[in-house]
């Protein structure tokens, strides 16, 4: 077992049954995270020729946004107050223009990915005290295996050799490596954001709160004037 | 002269084309995305325009972004800033937004090779104000835009004029932040339980099932003046974050709790039978005086912008228009001669809007055009056959969340007509038989409604098939209602409304049924015995308005019950493997892409209908 798989086996099930908004918005991100698969997976098959492999990749498309589908009921049924999807960011695996290539790298992407979580669903399951959510991960983990069996076989028919295919996987490994490194960038990043807006909120909000009152509590016919200035202005400028 | 708009960062991102002063392409990014009201950048959406006319960036003259984002920004951290120092968790999460909002300009030349100079930020409501005006028949009009709000106005008068050789649209009147209908409106959803930005169509749905008894308490906190403006008390609201808290403590004490999403309505207006509970019935009644008086305060303003242009003739645009019953209302009170609501009337036309509002500025003598619903992406029949034809049924009910049969490969039936009217009398038999069919031809409509071009048809005299769609299908709350599409002969039979063919080409107005006609769409009716009708005339969809006919003729009432092509969470299907998609994981018995059909063989038991659906003579081969 793998320290993230530690964490989840021992600390989650006591962080679930501390904060139970903790396992609602961890099941709401696992429905993003397969709908996410889901719509990578459509992305991919509507720039594929090969008719059965269109519909091989049509049923893993149903399959995973059937349990994103999953997860996000259980996700409902455990919600006591207002429930709010947050958007999913979609990071797509295909850049605008597709080729052989792309498809073959987003295809090892897919496939490391389906190999990580189903591992992460198989102790997620065995984690849970509740008997629908061990039976929704055992599920989701199931499906997942097969995926991860198929994705495999889709991207050796994408490689030419043994050679592509391993060079395929690193590049995914590698891939992979770096998103999650980008990743902690974007969470550092954003606590400097947040400690660098909260002193300017306290250091600047006070000098300008009287100005800023001011603005919102104008009349209709100051904000009129000013809203007709920036309309002459911008007509002014093509004219 | 080729412009491209630009819309997003709040909710509904789209992109739209004009060459020449004329929209040629249009689409919202959700649709390409498939996340519901997609706010994110329309990368997609603008290269799917670009492709339908052949054209690369570098073709552009102008890319117009619909608002002002330094505006929005300053109008976003002032209202936070000013509740200092208890609003650092909102301006925090506004400034991290805004951050985004600022790197606009950088974000449209990263993808599309374009001069700074050339990228345009027009007035949010001058966005919606050309939209209205340019895409309307009048020559002369006063113009109206409601909105939650856009940069620091929530809604505007304009008079605007095309009787010399340049459009002119002037500001008269604006309403500032945060007086606001839309936002006010929009707190009230978010109180009833419903997604802001998604869920007013339930509350507008639901306030039929409520009595208007609150009136007095909302009129508290929105007042409506003498001279016809308005203004929210905002010590009830809390509008930093709408979405997640919008009201406070003083709200909570005269109207109790927000309402649990978890629960859900049992009010059905196929059954009014029903029993509902005090709590039901209390919010039923809040959704009903809220919407009686943002009705109230439409029509009051409406008066306004009629005495400050002195116009009879009225364009109107802003999210507030999607609002088809106060529309009505605002229609049956003939302040004016004419209405006229665009196809898209929410932030999403705002990329039209300020596309056609620089080139009325760049341009003279643009002529008045007719302005089509359905500029999205053209829907491929070819590769729909393709894959149709090598699908494998066996598994789909497995992975289905609305308990779909399951099915075998020889279930599942491709055919394809050699001629329209061979499909189209063959479907409505189909229909007549009570099969519920996907129905998508040519290009996607630009707006948030199904007009015929993706669309789920079913018969409208047949509640429990309209059951059987809001169960199985669209996953829906049982208490809305399903809208109809209709011909021009059956609107001036069934509907009560004497101009209603004329008016309801883009579903913006529901319409009383006439109570010889509440038999015949008695699955499409509300529970005061409207429904929001969709007039077809054969010049704007002569496939769909030919069905209609065709059904006619087998029923003896054209018109069938229209939905949106969609699942319950996604926008509408965009192309052939999105609709099959949801074929496989609903409960839609057909599925008809050009003249192909994708057919669901299977003898359900719960049938109503005794005739043998399947024995229907088909000229044509199998796949």
């Amino acid at each position: 077992m793998n320290p993230k798989h530690l964490v989840i086996r021992y600390f989650t099930p006591i962080a679930w049954s501390l904060f139970p908004a903790r396992q609602i918005k961890t099941l709401h991100r696992f429905s993003s995270i397969e709908k996410d698969s889901a719509e990578q997976i459509l992305k991919c098959l509507k720039n594929i020729k090969s008719n059965h492999l269109k519909a091989h990749l049509f049923q893993h498309v149903l399959e995973e946004l059937y349990h994103g589908d999953l997860f996000l009921n259980v996700a409902k049924q455990d919600s006591q107050n207002h429930f709010y999807e947050e958007p999913t960011s979609i990071n797509p695996l295909l850049p605008n223009e597709i080729n052989h290539q792309s498809l073959r790298d987003a295809f090892a992407y897919i496939h490391i990915g389906e190999k990580i979580v189903n591992r992460d669903f198989i102790i997620y399951g065995n984690s849970s005290k509740s008997n629908l959510l061990r039976k929704v991960f055992r599920r989701a983990a199931a499906d997942e295996e097969l995926h991860e069996f198929s994705t495999k076989d889709i991207l050796i028919k994408f490689c030419d050799s043994k050679w592509t295919y391993r060079f395929a996987i690193i590049k995914a490994h590698f891939k992979r490596l770096w998103t999650n490194y980008l990743n902690l960038l974007n969470i550092i990043g954003k606590m400097q954001l947040t400690i660098i807006l909260s002193l300017i909120y306290f250091i600047v909000a006070p000098v300008c709160l009287l100005s800023l009152k001011r603005r919102l509590n104008m009349c209709n016919r100051e904000q009129l004037i000013i809203f007709q200035d920036q309309v002459n202005s911008f007509e002014k400028s093509l004219r | 002269m080729k412009i491209l708009g630009i819309s997003s960062g709040y909710h509904d991102a789209t992109a739209a084309l004009i060459i020449n002063g004329k929209p040629v392409a249009s689409s919202a990014e959700e649709r390409f995305t498939r996340k519901k009201h997609d706010p994110s950048f329309p990368i997609n959406a603008i290269f799917d325009c670009l492709s339908q006319a052949n054209l690369n960036g570098d073709d552009l003259n102008y890319v117009v972004f619909h608002e002002r984002p330094f505006t929005k920004v300053t109008r976003s951290l002032s209202s936070s800033i000013s509740d200092f120092p208890k609003s650092l968790d909102t301006f925090l999460n506004l400034s991290k937004d805004a951050i985004q909002t600022f790197w606009i300009r950088q974000n449209i030349r990263k993808h599309i090779k374009i001069a700074p100079e050339k990228i345009l930020f027009v007035p949010h409501h001058m966005s919606h104000a050309s939209h209205a005006f340019i895409t309307s028949p009048h020559k002369k009009a006063v113009v109206v835009t409601i909105d939650a709000v856009g940069e620091w106005i929530s809604s505007g008068i304009f008079l605007a004029d095309r009787t010399r050789d340049q459009i002119k649209i002037q500001p008269l009147d604006i309403t500032p932040f945060p007086h606001s209908l839309g936002l006010f409106y929009s707190a009230m959803t978010s109180f009833l339980g419903f997604k802001v930005n998604d869920g007013e169509c339930s509350t507008m749905a639901l306030a039929a099932f409520g009595r208007p008894i609150y009136v007095d308490t909302l009129k508290k906190i929105l007042q409506i003046m003498p001279d016809g403006s308005y203004a929210l008390d905002t010590s009830w609201f809390t509008f930093k974050d709408v979405a997640r808290a919008p009201v406070t403590k003083k709200f909570l004490d005269s109207l109790g709790n927000p309402r649990s999403c978890k629960h859900e309505f049992l009010f059905d207006p196929l059954n009014v039978k029903t029993p509902i509970s005090a709590e039901d019935q209390k919010y039923a009644d809040i959704a009903c005086s809220t919407q009686h008086i943002l009705q109230e305060a439409i029509i009051s303003y409406m008066a306004r912008a009629k005495n400050l242009s002195k116009e009879v003739n009225l364009c109107y645009s802003g999210g507030a228009a999607l609002n088809c019953v106060a529309n009505s209302v605002l229609l049956n009170k003939q302040l004016f001669n004419s209405i006229y609501i665009p196809p898209d009337p929410g932030d999403g036309g705002g990329a039209m809007g300020a596309a056609l509002y620089v080139d009325s500025l760049m341009s003279k003598n643009r002529e008045i055009f007719d302005i089509r619903p359905n500029l999205g992406t053209h829907i491929d029949e070819a590769s729909f056959k393709e894959l149709a034809t090598v699908l494998d049924p066996a598994q789909w009910h497995r992975f289905s969340s609305t308990q779909t049969p399951a099915l075998k490969k020889t279930d599942l039936m491709v055919t394809t007509f050699s001629s329209d009217a061979l499909l189209l009398e063959w479907l409505a038999k189909q229909l007549f038989c009570g099969r519920i069919v996907g129905w998508c031809q040519g290009r996607a409509e630009n707006g948030p409604r199904a007009l015929g071009y993706r669309s789920i048809l079913l018969r409208p005299d047949d509640v429990e098939l309209s059951r059987r769609l809001s169960k199985k299908i669209k996953l829906r709350a049982p208490f809305r209602p399903y809208a109809v599409a209709l011909t021009q002969n059956e609107a001036i039979k069934s509907l009560e409304h004497q101009d209603s063919a004329s008016l309801s080409r883009w579903m913006q107005f529901s319409y009383k049924v006439s109570k010889s006609a509440e038999s015949k769409l008695c699955a499409a009716l509300h529970i005061d015995k409207t429904t929001r009708a969709q007039c077809v005339f054969p010049e704007d969809n002569p496939a769909f308005h030919n069905l209609l006919v065709s059904y006619g003729k087998l029923s003896g009432c054209e018109a069938l019950l229209n939905t949106s092509f969609n699942e319950s969470g996604f926008p509408l299907v965009n192309d052939s493997t999105d609709a099959l998609l949801m074929f496989a994981r609903t409960d839609l018995d057909i599925l008809i892409i050009g003249n192909t059909v994708l057919e669901k063989r299977l003898d359900k038991k719960n049938e109503s209908y005794k005739d043998n659906c399947f024995n229907i003579e088909r000229p044509l081969h199998r796949f």
